[in-house]
């Protein structure tokens, strides 16, 4: 059971939260530009990626606010959580 | 009575009584199944399930393999209860588990006989084939070697469920866990110290020990005594840690009242704790483990430690004359127990000589057991045990210093109870929950913990340190730690002194080598509970398993009650020798919830039956719907009436009689349960452009417009009716199902992508009851009771939205129809839906108004063709498919369009939505029902499409449905053959979706 | 043509069938009880839009609380934090109407909006000393005095559905709102859970 910070209301159980898959997938401005090939890996290819990945989380129970967080796929530790529009802090190497 | 005459911490002043197999026995208050077994002389308390050999209590905790109990009968009888860990109260009945017709005799121990024949991964090899046999072995298999039996009643108690919060969460409470909760108890950290034992003690319970010069009894109360004067401690004794999850999150099993007698139970039965720590204090022990030799599963073999225990804890009497078997110090300590309470004590050491030299030293544990008057060999093993139902004697010989080949003469030592200690395995089970790796000690022989992955630290024997004085010290020292990492500031605590350190010193030595040839000596047990013996492991690695993920599931290593804490580890270091790796290189199985088994009850909680499993979800008017006889069908959460059946009336008749009153007067359904979303903002408009197929800039105020919504894959996910309140104000109806997940769809689009609309969502499903009044009459019906809206025909046309009151309460009444029938949906703050609901159930008296559920709408939308989102399409459907391609527009973009594009949404032969007519007019077709051109053709027949709805049509006159059928819309007038649940083909003609009133007069009138 | 006979409007709470008096009289343990037919109003705004949070100022009195997991109450009214642009005010029924229309039109051409909900909402109010225990069981806040304390609010889970919570005396009372629909099924899950509380003293 997760422990999730919500960027508005704090730190809360993973029960209050559902899931909304990997973050910063654009909209195609103008879908009709793209062929098939190119509307479907959109529409359907995803990173999946072993080790971080950014996904969305909606704070469904609380305040509804989505928002996003870079998880590990691995270990399921979060490393940071950031509102919707921004961008996660990189590390300082 | 095999009772010592003093000792233990049994309350010798309360006798009580239980039977076991029928047989009465006496007990005192404090024992466990398996000491008071044990103090009644009774040795053989099962069967083995494989091989039905004759087994008797080997341990005292968790790790007992054999003691395996059905305690009570009917609907509170639990299978399986461990008697090392459950206490016996008066009037405790106890059936023998796995013996038939008893554990005297037990016809099915003629397996034994045969063992050499039953192998590891016998039953793979035997009853396998032919596959279509075995359903009738398994059944012969099952009753042979079944474990307990579930209850067949209903279970009659009560189970609690608590969320719970805490600084330090510390499971166990022997000498590391006591000092850890205490030191962070006392820095004013919240904690919560559970055990799984009836009091807090952990192996100190069984101890003589001496600590800061008391007995380890007076030092427990002493400690419980200050634990329980600190406010934020939470103790749970009789309380299982068995699930240590992400975020430091635990799960415990609190068993309340299993330890009382029936009557004397009352309130909840167990309780589930959910807690979330922010430190973590490991403090979970450790299990001994036997060396293993022949015959080492016959009743009187025993661990060293669960001797003691029984010795001192307990008061037991065990033996006359014992040989304790080991191949370290700990077991020196069970010698000297067992030889002060008066038994004559061989101890046979396989190590050539133990570490310290006696001569020189009156403390060291040679010397004490020496006084004690137990009689030490030095490198010597016990090879064989005789006795069948209760052991006589053990055959000696001396092994070598590499523990690999044994040699001299077998010297018999007669004895009636064999002690063994092959060492200690750390209980590091939850730990490697937690996701950390276990970490194999050549110097210990153990697998210990190795980094911790969360919040948490690993004390004591669970850390692999087994002596009491670093258990004392590592437990002191965590729990000031994990105060501090929780934020409060550790106080100063002594270290508790003992009169001697403790020692733990080992050679290995996993299993008396045998001389014969494989198969051939006599058996010797691995894990007694699933009969895996040596020589089990040895044949799965001559067949090539090398994995010991593939032993494990080969041989059955493990899979029992006891989930291999008895045998896994030895098993690990066997198929290391024969597969000549390290034991570091075999590693070890994976740990998983649940630590010990676990109700069915806790888990589940108050969380069942038809109130408490899934919220029921009540309209304003439910409670009128129910005195008016309604049954009620479940849609999503909600709980909508299906049909408002008359005496005698069967469902079919009552939905003919509501559907054609409607039609021919008046019908009013409970609406509510649609969701209602208010979408305000400047960008409204251009907001539900995005979101629906359709477009909405041109809508009128108070008008009111059809919707789809499809998915981004361009497939249909929901519809309703949407009515614009103001020029930045509209009312968005969803369906019932979907409101929440449309309502989150909407946000997630707002939020994450168009964050630039001025548009807020909010959700009013829950503030407006809603009345769906609908039949010719339904004008004359609505108008008696709202006030402030011209009923004209003209005046507030179909589709358009018009804001009233009733007897001065507003409401909003909406002019749309689900039925193709003049139709009002009347709108009111959901306090007064019950009144609204009356009101208009007054009013339309005089037309008969008639109350009708889902089942009826279902068909008189059906009756005109009206899609139902989530039965007639399934995810795979566009609204091309459902002939509906006048609502989606082709000058603006939104969510969806670009996939209608894509080849596998154009090409020519998909499903697409039609009407059937059956040749038989009284024939209704089954809903989900495949579709096929002709009967007659070559098997597999292609199927071309299903049934999605199906009625008997009372209005119609006939049967009518509704099918996804390949290139539907170019087949009208053709007919296809629909299968049906008694095998035969029914004749039907593609037609129409639309079945009555094809050109929509009757709503506009 | 026949005319109903009602005389005024009847209204009906959510938790009609559900008895919380069989809890029994040690209030000081456990009491739960109904506050129905209260006005709500569900606002929404930026709380960065000067405009807009001086137009609700104006109207109700006080400003909205802009710190997360806090409310205030004002008169009559109760003002909870629901989001970063959401809050919920808790008001006389009677008033509900008016309060939104006062409140539409001081935000008139304001990117906001106000919607009356006080049909789907429902207020319980449980107090006690077993409060805390009582709510554990289906919350997974923490309610501990030193974590969650009077003046704070959340939005969480309730058994199988959802809440909106808040403290209002360290005794503690907690009052929560919860959805009309779900009312009857936690009316039942809060009976079965306080069990275990009825026979203390």
């Amino acid at each position: 059971m997760l422990l999730i910070e919500c960027p508005y209301c704090g730190t809360r159980d993973e029960s209050e939260f559902t899931y909304g898959g990997e973050a910063h997938i654009v909209r195609p401005l103008d879908p009709d530009a793209l062929n098939d090939v190119e509307w479907a890996d959109y529409l359907f290819f995803r990173k999946n990626s072993k080790g971080i990945l950014q996904e969305q989380w909606n704070h469904s129970a609380g305040c509804r606010r989505w928002f996003c967080a870079e998880r590990d796929t691995v270990t399921y530790k979060f490393k940071s959580f950031y509102k919707v529009g921004e961008r996660p802090v990189e590390d300082e190497a | 009575m095999s009772r010592l005459e003093r000792g233990g911490r049994i309350d010798r002043g309360q006798q009580i009584s239980f039977t076991f197999d029928s047989k009465q026995y006496h007990a005192f208050q404090g024992d466990t199944i398996a000491s008071a077994l044990l103090a009644n002389g009774v040795r053989l308390i099962g069967r083995s399930w494989k091989y039905h050999r004759p087994r008797g209590i080997i341990g005292d905790g968790a790790e007992e393999p054999n003691g395996l109990f059905q305690v009570e009968q009917g609907a509170r009888t639990i299978p399986n209860v461990r008697a090392t860990q459950a206490q016996v109260y008066d009037g405790m009945v106890l059936r023998s588990t796995n013996a038939w017709p008893s554990v005297q005799f037990d016809i099915m121990s003629v397996f034994g006989l045969f063992s050499r024949f039953l192998p590891a991964g016998f039953y793979y090899k035997t009853f396998m084939w032919p596959a279509k046999f075995w359903m009738g072995y398994e059944h012969i298999i099952r009753k042979a070697s079944g474990l307990g039996a579930s209850p067949k009643e209903l279970d009659p108690d009560h189970y609690e469920k608590t969320n719970a919060h805490c600084d330090v969460l510390v499971v166990g409470s022997g000498a590391s866990g006591l000092m850890a909760a205490l030191a962070a108890g006392k820095a004013g950290a919240r904690v919560i110290l559970a055990d799984e034992q009836e009091e807090f003690g952990g192996r100190l319970l069984s101890s003589r020990a001496r600590i800061n010069g008391m007995s380890s009894t007076q030092w427990l109360q002493q400690m419980r005594a200050q634990l329980s004067e600190l406010q934020d401690v939470q103790l749970l004794p009789r309380s299982t840690v068995f699930g240590y999850h992400d975020g430091n999150f635990l799960t415990i099993a609190q068993r309340l009242h299993d330890h009382l007698p029936l009557a004397q139970r009352k309130g909840a039965r167990e309780k589930l704790w959910r807690v979330r720590a922010k430190q973590v204090v490991l403090a979970t022990g450790a299990h001994e483990r036997p060396i293993i030799f022949g015959n080492n599963d016959r009743p009187g073999v025993m661990l060293a430690s669960a001797v003691s225990s029984y010795v001192n804890r307990y008061g037991v009497k065990l033996a006359d004359r014992a040989v304790v078997f080991t191949n370290n110090d700990s077991a020196y300590q069970a010698a000297i127990d067992l030889a002060d309470a008066g038994t004559l004590v061989t101890l046979v050491d396989s190590r050539v000589d133990s570490r310290v030299d006696s001569s020189h030293d009156t403390a060291s544990d040679d010397a004490r057991a020496k006084a004690a008057g137990v009689k030490i060999m030095h490198g010597c093993a016990v090879v064989n045990v005789i006795g069948k139902a209760q052991i006589l004697a053990a055959e000696i010989q001396k092994i070598s210093a590499d523990g690999k080949s044994i040699s001299g003469v077998v010297q018999r030592i007669d004895c009636d109870l064999l002690a063994t200690s092959g060492g200690w395995n750390p209980a590091i089970h939850l730990f490697s929950q937690s996701g950390g790796k276990a970490i194999w000690n050549d110097d210990k022989a153990c697998f210990e913990t190795g980094k911790a992955v969360q919040e948490q630290f690993s004390v004591g024997a669970a850390n692999a340190s087994f002596a009491l004085q670093d258990c004392l010290r590592q437990g002191l020292d965590a729990g000031q730690r994990a105060a501090a990492a929780s934020g409060h500031q550790p106080v100063d605590l002594d270290l508790p002194t003992l009169e001697k350190p403790e020692s733990t010193e080992l050679t290995p030595l996993w299993r008396v080598p045998n001389m014969g040839k494989p198969g051939h000596g006599p058996k010797a047990f691995v894990d007694p509970q699933n009969d895996v013996g040596v020589s089990d492991i040895f044949l799965a690695a001559r067949e090539g398993f090398e994995s010991i993920e593939h032993v494990k599931r080969y041989t059955a290593l493990g899979f029992g009650t006891d989930q291999g804490k008895m045998g896994n580890i030895s098993g690990m270091a066997i198929l290391s020798e024969a597969l000549g790796n390290k034991i570091s290189d075999t590693g070890t199985t994976t740990f998983r919830p649940n630590y010990t088994p676990v109700t069915f009850g806790a888990i589940a909680g108050p969380e069942i039956g038809s109130t408490l499993s899934d919220p029921a979800r009540k309209t304003a008017m439910h409670t009128w719907h129910q005195e008016h006889g309604a049954l009620f069908e479940d849609v999503g959460q909600w709980k909508r009436p299906w049909y408002f059946p008359k005496a005698g009336e069967t469902l079919q008749q009552a939905v003919d009689r509501e559907c054609l009153a409607t039609r021919a007067s008046v019908g009013i359904m409970d609406a509510s349960t649609l969701g209602k979303i208010e979408v305000v903002g400047n960008d409204a408009s251009e907001f539900l452009n995005r979101l629906y197929t359709n477009a909405w800039s041109k809508l009128g105020i108070d008008c009111a417009r059809y919707g789809f919504m499809l998915g981004e894959d361009g497939m249909v996910m929901d519809d309703g009716v949407t009515i614009r309140f103001a020029e930045d104000r509209y009312f968005m109806h969803t369906t019932t199902g979907g409101a929440a997940s449309v309502m989150s769809w909407m946000e997630l689009w707002l939020q994450t992508e168009w964050p630039e609309l001025d548009v807020y969502l909010t959700s009013v499903t829950d503030h407006w009851a809603t009345a769906a009044v609908v039949g010719p009459n339904s004008r004359k019906v609505v108008s008696a009771v709202v006030d402030g809206i011209d009923f004209d025909k003209d005046a507030f046309p179909f589709m358009t939205s018009r804001a009233g009151t009733l007897l001065g309460v507003p409401v909003r009444v909406n002019r749309i129809s689900f039925s193709g029938e003049l139709s009002y949906e009347v709108n009111i703050d959901a306090n007064y839906g019950r009144f609204m609901w009356e009101q208009l159930m007054a009013a339309g008296a005089d037309y008969d108004i008639t109350p009708y559920g889902t089942e009826t709408m279902h068909v008189l939308r059906a009756e005109k063709g009206y899609v139902i989102v989530g039965q007639d399409t399934d995810g795979s459907v566009t609204p091309h498919d459902l002939g509906m391609s006048w609502a989606v527009s082709k000058t603006k973009d939104f969510l969806g369009r670009r996939s209608l594009l894509r080849e596998d949404c154009v090409r020519d032969n998909r499903k697409q939505f039609v009407g059937l007519l059956t040749q038989d007019p009284a024939e209704v077709l089954q809903e989900g029902a495949q579709i096929v051109n002709h009967a007659s053709d070559d098997i597999p027949l292609p199927m071309i499409g299903h049934v999605t709805s199906s009625y008997h049509s009372a209005c119609v006159g006939r049967s009518i449905a509704l099918a996804l059928l390949k290139n539907g819309h170019q087949r009208f007038g053709e007919t296809v053959q629909v299968t049906t649940p008694d095998g035969r083909f029914v004749s039907a003609e593609i037609s129409s979706t639309v079945f009555i009133d094809p050109n929509g007069e009757r709503q506009n009138v | 043509m026949s005319k109903p006979t009602s005389t005024a409007p009847a209204m009906t709470s959510a938790f009609t069938e559900i008895d919380f008096s069989q809890l029994g009289t040690r209030k000081h343990v456990l009491s739960i009880e109904e506050l129905a037919f209260f006005g709500h109003l569900n606002i929404r705004g930026a709380s960065d839009n000067s405009k807009f949070m001086h137009g609700v100022e104006n109207t109700l009195g006080v400003a909205l609380p802009t710190q997360a997991n806090t409310f205030l109450n004002v008169g009559s009214n109760t003002v909870l934090w629901l989001g970063p642009n959401e809050w919920l005010v808790i008001t006389p029924l009677a008033e509900a109407k008016q309060l939104e229309q006062g409140l539409r039109t001081a935000l008139s051409g304001v990117f906001s909006s106000v919607n009356e909900v006080s049909g789907g909402n429902s207020v319980l109010e449980v107090a006690g000393d077993k409060a805390r225990d009582l709510l554990l069981k289906g919350c997974p806040l923490d309610l501990h005095s030193s974590v969650f304390k009077t003046g704070q609010c959340a939005q969480s889970v309730l058994a199988k559905t959802s809440m909106t919570l808040w403290q209002t005396e360290d005794a503690p009372v907690f009052r929560l709102v919860v959805r009309r629909s779900f009312a009857d099924y936690l009316g039942h899950w809060l009976l079965d859970a306080a069990r275990e509380f009825q026979d203390l003293t």
